[in-house]
Order: structure tokens, then sequence, then C-alpha cells
């Protein structure tokens, strides 16, 4: 029986059985966290939904070789910020997805704040993708330095110089429509 | 840089309410193809093989005959007739 108090583990597990209803629990769960980080990454929602689909899939497939002692949400982003890198990759070409208005309408928000969370992805999008994705995990998805060097696999003096790098560009991107905010 | 992180803070997205659902039909197509699927399937392709190979070797041809088992039919050898002057 499943109920939704139940670890990640145990729904791995019943899900690793045969159970889909489980693993779609472990969607639902998750899919907030996987679209945050794909969202923020590639700033356009069509993408970052079939991103958000290959990561699941991709974790179904290596269901059974999971390990336990990770916490399944720290290894989703990972996969989703991969994604999104190797996509980002792919696709070099910045004035595309940087500042396309045209796809804003379909971004779907968790709070009543669409104007500004529209602003601020795009400044995000107008970052570099390291400085980008350190931005994501730290100030975003709220992992430690610690944890976001595990995730990138760099060292933690790089996190801390690439977040720097990376607040300062964002203010200063941010800077006019804060100010024009204030008038 | 203290409204900055508020606004960060507020950058959480939310996939379209039938995301779930399309997962599970992708991992469904996957199932249907899964390595327990895929390898009964070659299983019985080589077991076919390795019958045709066998028959080959044994019978030295290849037929429908040979290969049903067939062929000995036609020359049927079991019954002989004296040769009754």
């Amino acid at each position: 029986m499943l109920a939704i108090n139940q670890s990640d583990y145990q729904l791995i597990d019943l899900a690793i059985s045969g159970d889909d209803r489980a693993f779609q629990l472990l969607v639902e769960r998750h899919q907030r966290i996987v679209a945050t980080a794909s969202m923020n990454m590639v700033g356009d929602m069509d993408i970052a939904q079939e991103i958000g689909q290959q990561t699941f899939i991709r974790f179904y497939k290596a269901m059974r070789s999971f390990k336990k002692e990770a916490k399944l949400s720290t290894y989703l982003t990972r996969i989703a910020i991969n994604l999104s890198l190797n996509h980002l990759k792919r696709k070099q070409s910045f004035a595309n997805r940087s500042l396309d208005l045209g796809k804003a309408d379909k971004v779907q928000t968790a709070s009543d704040s669409f104007d500004n969370k529209q602003v601020v992805n795009m400044a995000l999008q107008m970052l570099d993708d390291k400085h980008r994705s350190v931005v994501i995990l730290r100030m975003i998805q709220g992992y430690s330095t610690n944890e976001t060097a595990t995730l990138l696999e760099i060292p933690k003096g790089t996190v801390l110089s690439r977040l720097k790098r990376g607040l300062d560009k964002l203010k200063k991107h941010l800077k006019e429509d804060l100010e024009y905010e204030k008038n | 840089m203290k409204r900055i992180n508020q606004l960060l803070k507020k950058q959480q997205y939310d996939f379209s309410r039938d995301f779930s659902g399309t997962v599970l039909q992708a991992t469904q197509s996957i199932k249907d193809h899964s390595p327990a699927v895929q390898w009964f399937v070659l299983g019985a392709v080589a077991t076919i093989g390795l019958c045709i190979v066998s028959t080959y070797l044994l019978e030295g041809q290849l037929s429908v005959d040979t290969l049903l088992g067939t062929d000995g039919l036609y020359n049927d050898t079991l019954i002989d007739y004296p040769n009754i002057p």
C-alpha cells in the first residue's frame, strides 16, 4: 500500500519491484527540484521539460544501481544540471536563448511574482554556464558550498570564486531593473 | 545584494500537471524493451540458428523437409518386401 509519507528509498524499492505508482510518486515529489534546476539553466520551459523527462528516464534506467546513501534530490539535480549543460554546449547561440521574450508566456510560475521571475531568469541566462550553474545550486537550490562543489565536481574555492563573479554580474544585469523598481 | 538573494530564492518552477504521467508513459516503452525481453528474443533467435546449423551438418542440405525431419518419409526403407523367388 502506497503512502505519501513513505521515504524515497522505500518508493524506489517498490518501483524496482514493478510498482508504477511508486515511481510516479517519486516524480511528483522531485519534479520541482528538477524543474527549477533545468528552467533556470536553459531559460525555456519546453526545453526544461524535455530535460526533466530525460532526467527521470535516466534515473529509471539506473534505479537498480542507485546507492541508497545518496540523496535522491541531489542525484536528480546533478543529472538535470549535466543534461542542461550538455544542451547548452550543443546550442551555443547565446542570442537565441537569452532574451527570447516570445517564449516567456510558456513559463509556469510557482508563485505570483511572475515579472520579477522572468527578469531574473533572463539575467541568469546572460551569465556564463559555469557561473550560472553555481548561482543556481548555491543561491536558488540552497546547496552548501561543499555540496555544490561535489555536484559540479569542482574545487570548493572555484565554487566560491564563480559564485562571487556570478552574483556580481547578476547584480550588474539586474541593476537597471531594480533601480526602475525603486522609482 | 540582499534584494538579489531574495529574488533568486523565488526562482522556483514546476513542470506541467501531466508531467509525471508523460514520464511514466516513457518508462513503459523502456519496460517493453527491457533486458529480460531482449534476452528472451536473443535466446529464441540463437536457438533457431543452432537448429538450422545442426540440421545442415547432419543432413548435408537444407530444405523444409530436412528442417521438419520429414525427408525420410519419401524414401522409406523400413518396409522391405522379402525377395521370394
